[in-house]
């Protein structure tokens, strides 16, 4: 009989076994079908990529994933506008708080990246104890370099908190239950750079397929540079001195290369650029997690680029920040959708520079970003990876840390030589001089009324030059106009102290304190040992 | 089921009047019988007195009554009996001699006389102490059901029966006595004829009482799934007799209760004559009556019924065809039963068998919620094809055309339920039962749905039709020993029952979607053609889980001299989801009763009162998570890394592992009171309640590290609801022409949360819930510790600015922009459960007509309207809104403001509705003869429902769920909601 299955067994046993009084009717284990449990696992060698892969996973969803990084970096900065649409946008205001930087311990955006970095951090930890435990059986060679590899990872996840959170709690030790406590700003530095210099020997030196998207030796020096150049910030110290020597050793190294095409490093085939040193994979199928596309395209876009999910049409850039290029530099047209996007059936829009405000806009108010690549048959994942780190963000911190070292020229030879791509129509615009370096920014700092003008204030009286008392300003510019939406615009702003400082959009400068953001709520409320960042 | 045990109980009792010995000489003997007037069967139970005295004794089994020490000479003698008319005679008794006296009652339409399912067995109704209601099939509403729940809606107090949807797929939503879990199971335990099954699993007409055990005294003998209440589904039998054939139908057709106001295709054009930002395509369609219908539902049910000797069967069959207000939305369902009777060796062996199957058959595809969307914000001056004759798009975001959504998705799901159990009874000896019940259950389902090339789908995002197949299957087993021994010694009867009950659970299921299709003529039956496979992006899952649940359970049911009751359970039970350290657990529970109307001050102080019963029980009961391998360290494959070139699945934790996880524990005090006085004309009961739910589960945010996981499912929280609950019911009228019973249900709540905070495991004082949707992105409830589950929480909007932006109040109470509100300014602006439910029920007959009038209302809550939050906004002309986007605001200029959830769009909830009324004519003995004979019962009826409701609020339907799409936020009118209807039904029942 049908229904007689091998599951009625136990239940007629059972029922025979009562009269008798048997056991077998109180058994209560539990049978996972669809569950990895550490009674039926024994992981072995081949296992490591699935048991290293959640050390690195939770970069996707931290990067370019719904209130990702990209956006705390980027709406909170100059660059950037996430304003309301026709058809929303307000969200509660989250948007226009990240902007005014009138957030608070519950935006959801720095919560996020709290979330994932902690994420990624404990899955290194646990990882780390069952290799040094021996549940994860490892040989040869990566017997150093995975631990190193692992190391490092965790160091990048503690750069970002140490930039964003500063006061954070350091956990290493998986098997430790106790409510982690905070470390200092300071500490954390320390901590992260340590880390960083130990693994560095141990690192794999390989790069190309065997270690896309992994952190190799390259992307912890690039890594390291970074931590160095925002020393000043992060602990009052500057360390350019050593910035200059670690983005040499990744200079002489001779293993990465400005790309001809600026748009190179951001095409869908971006896996093969020799540009980019780390990247965070993702895909359409397999890592699904990229959606900024979808955040700053406009619906009727879908016509336009033959995609096959409908943008939801909300980030654009500030038209402040759209006048400092250079009209022949190709970057703007390169990072930036502008003018008119019709397809035949004349779906689409005229995409113009002018903003009214942040709480109303129309579709076609400010350019979207198309720097990431945007080709048909796009869905809600884009396949584009994003560079964490390239080598023109190597070349420019160089630059940056001989300017701040007096070495102008030098540095302007730098900045020409990342620049050389970018003016094709004029290349002679291509050079800068140590000179041009020191100046003040073009940026017109200020208030960007209803009717485009910048001015004091609402109804105020209009500014120009509002960037000019900018010290390396014009590098501050430079800085912008490369690295446009790649998340870097915050700690770019913070170190040459206009973050907290300038009026720009529909933003007033609220405090220094700013410059770090609120400890997330969901933190503070299940972990005691934490104190709120001062200010909040 | 065991009304026997009963019987025999009774037939002992021969209950013995409390009379001082006289002397022989001076007194003599009443002898007799008590019969019902009707049946002719002997009344067991019924008392005899002589009013004045103290004299007076029981009627036994067979109906028969001695009364000694009557003094000799005139007496008046009554028989009186729950549920019946009394009757006295005057006789003169000799001395030293007997008189017979035999009385025929009469019955009275009273519901005390009852007998009720407890679980594991049936007690009389007037033995209950605890909080346990039942209704029979002649009390059940008339009007087509949606499920066994709407049979009951409105006749228990407590009981809130809410049907928040028109959706013909979608059954009802119960709660009983308030929010008892946060993230529990919110449904009750259901019992058909003992074996789980659900509200839909046999047809409302083949129900013969719904018993809800409401208190945890009562409930508790279930244990870990008793907390949000058991109800017990008996099934109409019939213990033989002659072949019957009983035939019920009816045809109903249903409309859209309430349309919204949406501008038109002219007032599209006036307003852009006024300058508004409209377009005008040049057409006038009237999207609402292009999706919708008024379809005709229909509903057959045959059974028959007969048997000889020791056998008897009962067999139905039955077949609905539901149709709802959206084309193409129907529903199909067909279920059979069989229950076979065999009795042998004079009664010893009970030997029942049931087979019970039923196929389901619904149109699946369109999501109606989203079309309903679509159609609402459709601009009216738009077509509905275009001159290609293809589905008019715009590309809009998130604007489709509804019709396409409608007619471009095709799919079905065939559900196939089938339950076969047995029950063999055995008594070895009188007074020991022992019964064995084994059955199991098998359900499955497969469905499939596809898009033509017309869809969306294809014409917008390029996918070449969508095609995607699901199968699940779920099987039960259930095996329960019980016995039941029913002892009595003098004045002291008891029944004790002790049982063991196993079941296991297992699930799984397969699904796959393609995409890519060369043509879409195959639908979803050839899904290897589509292109996506190759692709990587068709998608393709399975999954299986189990769990078992095993319990040991005794219970004691004691009375004296049917004076004192008292009642006492124990289950030992077993769970395998939970955590090693917890996977058995104890739900006790005991329940006492005074029945006051049997003692003699009672009855000579006030013979008016035909029943008085004090009672008070205790238990605990339990809840368990919905899910299982919750308190194992488990690992699952989540996430891809693309390690050396290779996309590779990463290993991630599945969660924290708990292994303190057990279950939440309720322990629910109740006390109440049954009466029926004047002849029992005016009866019904009172109960008041307080429910503590302890070791609540909720789902902890934990810091991750040390955790491995973000948050750990733990048994934290406490939870505490009171209650009072009231049932007055009242035959108005009495006669054997005419009658009116009028019956009135009230029932009060207040929840709390009492803490979700312990040592190891906190919270902030408060967490969120509900939500928004987007473009508004926002939280719309808080529940805070020590404050009740569903506040809604926002902006309090106080008025509004010359620029049309909202002014609220802010944390302080000033005044201030919402520009310039943050998180700390939202306020508590209302809830959403409702304090108070009350219902009013009539029945009345006259002559051969009879009419049913139910009347229902909620009262003390609020509702969050979405569709004037989203819908009544005139800066957002790209899609359709409602007429009252244009009036002011608070009576000052109308929103100019983006989307945004503030408390201008909460409204008080209360309602009153005319839920049901029923006309009906039963046939005369004439009409039956002009019929040839054959038919000897008929009756035909007219019904309406939900034919009015009286409120303030501005919506549909001021009927919305209690629960909410998360559990936690009652009160939210989804915007999306598909639309409650009005219906009208014409029906007849027949008996061969």
């Amino acid at each position: 009989m049908r229904f007689l299955n091998s599951r009625s067994a136990p239940v007629l046993l059972c029922a025979a076994a009562l009269t008798v009084g048997g056991a077998a009717c109180h058994d209560l284990t539990e049978v996972p079908y669809t569950q990895v449990t550490d009674a039926n696992f024994h992981p072995t060698a081949k296992d490591l990529g699935s048991l290293i892969a959640p050390a690195y996973t939770p970069l996707r969803s931290l990067w370019m994933g719904w209130y990702g990084n990209i956006d705390t970096q980027e709406e909170s900065s100059d660059e950037l506008l996430t304003p309301v649409r026709p058809n929303g946008w307000y969200d509660g205001g989250t948007y226009i708080r990240m902007h005014q930087h009138r957030w608070d311990s519950h935006q959801g955006q720095p919560s996020s990246l709290w979330g994932n970095a902690f994420n990624g951090i404990n899955s290194v930890n646990r990882v780390l104890y069952q290799i040094e435990s021996g549940i994860v059986p490892v040989t040869g060679d990566a017997k150093v370099a995975i631990p190193a590899e692992l190391h490092a990872v965790r160091a990048y996840y503690y750069s970002l908190l140490l930039d964003n959170f500063g006061n954070v709690p350091i956990v290493t030790d998986f098997t430790a239950t106790d409510l982690p406590t905070q470390s200092t700003r300071q500490q954390v530095y320390d901590f992260v750079v340590k880390e960083l210099t130990d693994a560095l020997p141990n690192l794999s030196e390989a790069t190309g397929t065997a270690m896309y998207g992994r952190m190799n030796k390259w992307a912890a020096l690039a890594i390291l540079s970074r931590v160095y150049l925002n020393a000043e910030v992060y602990t009052g110290t500057p360390q350019y001195d050593k910035v200059i020597a670690t983005t040499q050793q990744i200079i002489d190294a001779n293993k990465y290369k400005l790309e001809a095409s600026y748009r190179a490093p951001f095409a869908r085939t971006n896996d093969k650029s020799v540009e980019n040193i780390w990247a965070v994979p993702y895909d359409a199928i397999n890592a699904r997690e990229s959606s900024f596309h979808m955040k700053t395209l406009k619906p009727e876009l879908r016509f336009v680029f033959n995609m096959q999910a409908q943008p939801w049409g909300g980030s654009a850039s500030n038209p402040q920040f759209i006048d400092t290029y250079d009209p022949a530099d190709k970057r703007l047209s390169d990072t930036w959708l502008m003018g008119p996007q019709f397809d035949n059936a004349g779906h689409g829009y005229n995409f113009v520079k002018f903003v009214p405000s942040i709480t109303k806009t129309d579709f076609n108010n400010g350019y979207p970003v198309w720097k990431y690549e945007i080709y048909a048959g796009e869905t809600g994942s884009s396949d584009v990876d994003y560079p964490i780190a390239r080598y023109a963000e190597v070349l420019m911190m160089k630059a940056e840390a001989l300017l701040r070292t007096g070495q102008a020229d030098a540095a302007a030879a730098i900045v020409t030589q990342v620049r050389q791509r970018d003016f094709p129509s004029d290349p002679t615009k291509a050079t800068v001089t140590g000179a041009q370096l020191q100046q003040g920014s073009v940026y017109n700092y200020g208030w960007s009324d209803t009717d485009g003008i910048v001015k004091t204030g609402p109804g105020g009286t209009p500014v120009t030059n509002g960037g000019a008392d900018v010290k390396y300003g014009r590098f501050l510019d430079e800085l912008g106009w490369e690295f446009a939406v790649e998340g870097h615009r915050r700690s770019d702003m913070i170190r040459f102290g206009v973050y907290t400082t300038k009026t720009w959009f529909n933003h007033v400068p609220l405090g220094d304190y700013h410059a770090l953001f609120a400890i997330p709520s969901g933190a503070l409320n299940t972990n005691t040992n934490l104190q709120q960042n001062p200010g909040y | 089921m065991r009304t026997w045990i009963f019987r025999l109980t009774i037939a002992v009792a021969f209950a013995v009047a409390i009379v001082t010995p006289a002397s022989a000489q001076q007194t003599g003997e009443i002898t007799g019988t008590v019969r019902d007037s009707a049946s002719g069967q002997p009344l067991p139970g019924a008392q005899i007195l002589i009013p004045g005295s103290r004299l007076g004794t029981t009627v036994n089994a067979l109906g028969q009554y001695t009364l000694r020490n009557v003094p000799a000479g005139q007496a008046t003698v009554r028989a009186q009996r729950l549920g019946y008319a009394f009757a006295e005679r005057t006789v003169t008794v000799p001395a030293g001699g007997s008189v017979t006296v035999d009385f025929t009652v009469s019955a009275r339409a009273v519901l005390l006389n009852k007998v009720v399912a407890v679980g594991y067995g049936t007690q009389k109704e007037e033995q209950i102490t605890s909080a346990v209601a039942s209704v029979d099939a002649k009390d059940f509403n008339q009007a087509p059901a949606k499920d066994a729940a709407s049979l009951i809606s409105g006749k228990i107090p407590g009981l809130a029966v809410t049907a928040p949807t028109g959706d013909p797929r979608a059954g009802t939503e119960i709660s009983l006595r308030g929010v008892t879990t946060l993230i529990g199971p919110t449904s009750p335990l259901v019992l058909i004829d003992g074996v789980p099954g659900d509200l839909n699993t046999v047809a409302p007409q083949d129900i013969d009482q719904i018993s809800v055990l409401k208190d945890a005294s009562a409930a508790a003998i279930y244990g870990s799934r008793a907390s949000n209440g058991v109800v017990l589904i008996t099934t109409k039998r019939y213990d033989g007799g002659a072949p019957t054939i009983r035939y019920d139908a009816y045809v109903s057709r249903s409309t859209i209760y309430k349309r919204p106001d949406f501008l038109t295709a002219a007032d599209y054009r006036s307003l852009i004559g006024q300058g508004y930002d409209f377009q005008d395509f040049g057409t006038t369609t009237d999207w609402q009556s292009a999706v919708l219908r008024s379809p005709i539902s229909s509903r057959q049910n045959v059974s028959l019924t007969g048997g000889s000797g020791a056998t008897s069967y009962t067999a139905s069959f039955n077949y609905e065809d539901t149709q709802g207000i959206f084309d193409r939305s129907d529903k199909r369902s067909m279920t059979a039963r069989i229950n076979l009777n065999q009795s042998m060796f004079a009664d010893r062996l009970r030997a029942e068998f049931n087979m019970l199957t039923g196929i389901n058959d619904q149109f699946i595809g369109p999501d109606y919620n989203y079309i309903w969307r679509q159609t609402l914000i459709r601009n009216p001056t738009d077509s509905t094809m275009d001159a290609s004759g293809a589905y008019t798009e715009r590309g809009t975001y998130f604007y489709t055309n509804p019709l396409g959504l409608l007619n471009t998705n095709n799919g079905t799901d065939e559900g196939r339920d089938m339950r076969l159990n047995g029950t063999l009874k055995y008594s070895p000896i009188d007074k020991l039962n022992l019964s064995l019940l084994a059955g199991t259950e098998r359900y499955s389902d497969l469905s499939g749905s596809a898009t033509t090339f017309q869809n969306v789908a294809t014409t917008q995002s390029g996918l070449n039709g969508t095609a995607n197949r699901g199968t699940g299957s779920s099987t039960d087993h259930i095996l329960e020993l019980t016995g039941t021994y029913t002892p009595t010694f003098g004045d002291h009867h008891a029944t004790l029952l002790g049982g063991y009950s196993y079941q296991d659970f297992e699930d799984e299921g397969f699904s796959a979607y393609n995409y890519g299709f060369p043509t879409d003529l195959f639908g979803y039956n050839q899904l290897q053609q589509g292109s996506a496979l190759t692709g990587g992006q068709a998608s393709m899952s399975s999954y299986k889980t189990s769990y078992k649940l095993i319990g040991y359970f005794t219970r004691l049911n004691y009375d004296w001299q049917n004076r004192f009751l008292l009642n006492g359970s124990l289950r030992y039970e077993g769970n395998s989801r939970f955590g090693a350290a917890h996977k058995w657990g104890m739900f006790p529970a005991i329940s006492a009763g005074w029945r006051l109307a049997n003692e003699q001050f009672v009855r000579r102080a006030a013979p008016w009162i035909n029943e008085l019963k004090l009672r008070v029980g205790y238990g605990v009961t339990g809840i368990a998570p919905t899910s299982s391998y919750l308190s194992l360290t488990s690992f699952t494959y989540r996430n891809k890394f693309l390690y050396n070139g290779q996309w590779v699945q990463g290993l991630e934790p599945a969660r924290n592992p708990n292994p303190d996880l057990r279950w939440e524990r309720k322990s629910e005090i109740n006390t109440g009171i049954d009466y029926a006085v004047l002849d029992s004309r005016l009866n019904g009961s009172l109960d008041v309640y307080q429910r503590d739910t302890r070791d609540m589960l909720y789902n902890y945010s934990v810091p991750v590290p040390p955790y491995l996981y973000g948050s750990i499912l733990a048994n934290v929280g406490h939870m505490s609801n009171k209650g009072i609950e009231a049932q007055v019911n009242f035959d108005v009228i009495r006669r054997p022409t005419a009658s009116w019973t009028t019956s009135v249900n009230w029932s009060r709540n207040s929840n709390r949360l009492v803490s979700l905070s312990n040592d190891v495991f906190q919270t902030a004082d408060f967490f969120y819930a509900g939500y928004t949707g987007e473009p508004i992105q926002q939280s719309t409830h808080r529940i805070d510790i020590g404050g009740p589950v569903g506040n809604f929480y926002g902006y309090k909007s106080v008025d509004i600015d010359t620029a049309g932006h909202w002014i609220v109040l802010d944390s302080a109470g000033n005044r201030i922009s919402i520009d310039d509100a943050k998180e700390k300014d939202k306020h508590v602006i209302g809830n959403g459960l409702p304090k108070q439910y009350l219902s009013w029920n009539n029945s009345a007959r006259y002559r051969n007509w009879d009419l049913n009038v139910n009347m229902r209302g909620a009262f003390g809550f609020q509702i969050l309207n979405f569709q004037r939050m989203f819908y009544e906004n005139p800066t957002i002309t790209q899609y359709n809104m409602l007429k009252s986007a244009f009036d002011n605001v608070y009576g000052k200029r109308p929103v100019n403001y983006d989307l945004a959830y503030v408390s201008y769009y909460i409204e008080n909830g209360d309602y009153w509705k005319v839920d049901n009324v029923t006309l009906g004519y039963t046939l005369g003995k004439g009409a039956l003869k002009l019929l040839g004979g054959a038919v000897s019962d008929a009756r035909l009826y007219v019904s309406g429902s939900n034919l009015l409701t009286i409120t303030g609020y501005k919506g549909l339907d001021p009927e919305v769920s209690t629960r909410g799409l998360d559990g936690l936020s009652p009160g939210n009118d989804q915007r999306d909601k598909y639309p409650t209807t009005r219906m009208f039904t014409t029906g007849l029942s027949v008996r061969f």
